[in-house]
């Protein structure tokens, strides 16, 4: 085959099974790989009977996409789905940069299927043909960074790259993280957990073949198409040099930083957490992922004062923001130790910190207080609490094991030490499905509301928030810049200046930006190409996409195709989620979003919302319960699904007012 | 002579070597003659985030006067004693 490996790795970790299996054709161009591949494969082989997270039946995939491996701009990433999360209890997944996607297919595979659980700790290891499961007991309780270090010599060969779980992953603690690169987390969703359960300490993979290409001179210039969008964006040399830590004074000015727990908009510490700021004063050098032009990521050390010779690769925004504003704490050096912290023992930095700024928030209130806590001052900033909590949620040790299992489980325990009601806990905390929201505040923007509520995932901006929304003023009467710089084909946006979208006050309508966004989001994961490339915001869009796949694969695509495949990726993904007892009620927003207003005095209105939802059914193509429909299903070229829900007595009814859109193909030929 | 309050994000804060500063202004000026001023001050890193190679008026930023994004027509409105400017970079993401 061409662009794809051409082969999916199985392994029985009860059975020390291992079995490759050829890659079907007609399924790798419906689901293209990476997260699409794993949704599709979770769909048919885990069984939504079983219940528990850490049982043998769980079911984890890992990905890379039909374009790891080339040097397409920024294709170096890989995903981790789960069948059952144990931070969630539903399906979930993860998406990590760096080099470890790649190594997936030199070594000759797509995707890696683990099931059953080992009888002790082993590591999967790779040498392009040569699979075996190892003894890991020598590793196990050694820290991610340690275990990279011994297996990477054990394996003989320092261009292995190791994927393991730390400490936390051990302990099956609900927020970790399996970690590549050091540094690298496919974030969310307990993925280092349910490793940890199936005694699975690592993976490490080394591959010597190439990936090869149909049309090699077409793929060449799709390449060089694609870098010169890149390279020539406006706001190309800003990104390369900050990466995301230059968001926090951005989202500071705009009056949209979620600061004290989303209490506050604006943070009076904001400059000293800036990207800027981070790049003067602790920046060694610019760190990019595989075949990635941006180098967005930075080397990191602190050279003085009580966190000297802290070293780490990062940081991003949601550590600046999860471990600084959002918990009110303007010292970078702690942000930085924190994220060194989470990298080093596995564990997620967005979940984390979560769970820092909602115990300060309890604490504000006196839900909770010194007797509850160990001793421990969980005011606002207060450094020495921040440290303590965060190593007790990753060692399950005093307080912090409150936390381990993620924050339903402890507004549960909660609830019950103070005689509260679970929703008067629950409610400080702000996830939907059980996913703690990054940081951003969709009150402002309506469309970001309805992104973040009906992310498959949970409360997740990376499913595909409107970023255009957030910028849109910007973007008045610029309806040429917004295609050359987004990358958004011409139809799509002529609809939305049609439909007034670029106000970002306005419910009606948003539905069609956001399932755009989250449509070509999601063939950006199925491609394993990095979001900050895409129309997310650098535009390689749609359209650069198909000419990419078409070239390496000998397939023919186009933007439409590639925006269908998003459709039909994330329709598998709400079948799955339907079929594991997930509801309309389950894609509303955080109580609070709908109760408390922001200081600007931005608030979501429940009906406008629930009317956005309605609408946001009926493009998708679902029922008002937001169960997929057949005439969808079958639309998207998948009966079977439809055949599956309905023997399960979960197909949604058919609509009353024929749906607008089944394809986009159909859509813009119409 | 209106003061004004500039507060600067990336890259115009490494440019400047600071976060904040203010500027006076004559009476009568106005957010584009505040802009002119800033190129001269600074030179081409800053011209080069304000003008096309050709000269003509592109900034890269989002214009903020008292916290609220400023259009087009409304650079050339005279500025008052205390406003503050905020130039933000169209990025959003996480």
């Amino acid at each position: 085959m061409y662009g794809w490996a051409g082969t999916i790795l199985y392994v029985d970790l009860s059975e020390g099974r291992i079995e490759k299996r050829p890659l079907d054709r007609q399924f790798a161009r419906m689901y293209l790989g990476g997260r699409g591949f794993n949704s599709r494969i979770l769909y048919d082989e885990f069984d939504p009977t079983e219940e528990d997270p850490f049982s043998p039946g769980n079911v984890i995939c890992i990905s890379s996409g039909v374009l790891g491996g080339t040097f397409a701009p920024s294709s170096g990433r890989v995903t981790i789905s789960l069948g059952r999360s144990p931070l969630t209890g539903v399906f979930s997944d993860g998406n990590a940069g760096g080099h470890f996607g790649p190594e997936i297919k030199f070594a000759g595979y797509d995707t890696i299927v683990l099931k059953g659980a080992a009888p002790q700790p082993v590591y999967l290891s790779i040498f392009d043909d040569q699979v075996e499961l190892r003894d890991a007991r020598h590793v196990w309780g050694k820290d991610v960074w340690e275990s990279d270090r011994i297996l990477r010599d054990e394996f003989g060969d320092p261009d292995a790259q190791v994927f393991t779980i730390g400490p936390a992953g051990e302990r099956r603690v609900a927020l970790a993280v399996t970690m590549c690169n050091l540094c690298r987390a496919p974030g969310g969703g307990g993925n280092g957990a349910v490793m940890g359960s199936k005694n699975l300490k690592a993976i490490v993979v080394r591959g010597t073949k190439g990936v090869k290409i149909a049309d090699p001179d077409d793929f060449f210039e799709a390449c060089d198409a694609a870098y010169r969008q890149l390279v020539t964006h406006p706001i190309f040399p800003s990104w390369s040099k900050y990466g995301t830590p230059v968001l926090l004074g951005i989202y500071n000015a705009g009056r949209g930083l979620p600061v004290l727990n989303w209490q506050r908009n604006t943070y009076e510490g904001a400059e000293a957490l800036d990207g800027p700021t981070f790049v003067r004063r602790f920046s060694i050098k610019s760190k990019a992922c595989f075949s990635c032009p941006v180098h967005c990521s930075h080397y990191y050390e602190i050279r003085e004062g009580p966190y000297a010779g802290t070293r780490a690769e990062g940081v991003e925004y949601e550590a600046t923001d999860g471990f600084g504003a959002r918990s009110g704490n303007d010292n970078l050096e702690l942000v930085l130790y924190l994220n060194k912290f989470c990298n080093q023992y596995g564990l997620c930095v967005v979940q984390a910190s979560n769970i820092l700024c909602t115990a300060m928030h309890l604490w504000q209130d006196g839900v909770i207080d010194a007797g509850d806590t160990d001793g421990l001052d969980l005011g606002w900033g207060n450094e020495e609490a921040m440290v303590a909590l965060l190593r007790g949620v990753a060692f399950r040790e005093g307080f912090g094991a409150l936390f381990s299992d993620g924050f339903v489980k402890a507004a549960e325990r909660i609830a019950e030490m103070k005689g509260l009601s679970f929703q008067e806990v629950y409610r400080y905390t702000i996830q939907s499905k059980g996913y703690t929201l990054s940081s951003y505040d969709p009150r402002p923007y309506k469309g970001g509301a309805l992104e973040v509520g009906t992310a498959t995932r949970g409360a997740d901006h990376l499913r595909g928030l409107p970023t255009l929304e957030v910028f849109a003023h910007w973007y008045r009467g610029k309806r040429d810049e917004i295609v050359r710089d987004l990358g958004v084909p011409e139809k799509i946006v002529d609809d939305w200046l049609k439909h007034g979208l670029l106000d970002r006050h306005k419910y009606e309508g948003k539905a069609r930006m956001v399932k755009y966004y989250q449509d070509q989001c999601t063939t950006s994961d199925a491609l394993e190409i990095c979001k900050f490339i895409t129309s997310w915001r650098l535009g390689v869009g749609p359209e650069h996409m198909a000419r990419l796949v078409s070239a390496a694969t000998g397939e023919p695509f186009s933007w439409q195709d590639m925006l269908d495949i998003g459709d039909r990726i994330y329709t598998i993904e709400y079948a799955i989620q339907r079929r594991l007892g997930l509801g309309r009620e389950d894609d509303l927003l955080p109580e609070r979003f709908f109760e408390e207003p922001t200081p600007d005095g931005d608030i979501i209105d429940r009906q406008k919302y629930e009317r956005m939802l309605d609408e946001y059914y009926h493009l998708r193509g679902y029922d008002q319960e937001g169960r997929p429909t057949r005439i969808k299903l079958e639309a998207l070229g998948i009966p079977d699904v439809a055949d599956d829900l309905e023997r399960r007595g979960l197909l949604g009814e058919p609509p009353e007012v024929p749906f607008e859109m089944l394809t986009w193909k159909d859509w813009a030929e119409s | 002579m209106p003061r004004i309050q500039l507060r600067y994000l990336a890259p115009i804060c490494d440019i400047a070597g600071t976060y904040r500063e203010v500027l006076t202004l004559e009476d009568g000026e106005t957010t584009l003659d505040l802009i002119k001023k800033l190129c001269e001050r600074y030179g081409q890193p800053v011209r080069a985030l304000f003008y096309d190679a050709s000269g003509s008026f592109r900034p890269m930023f989002i214009i903020l006067r008292n916290a609220r994004a400023m259009a087009m027509e409304d650079l050339m409105e005279p500025l008052e004693d205390g406003d503050t400017i905020v130039f933000v970079p169209p990025i959003a993401g996480g």
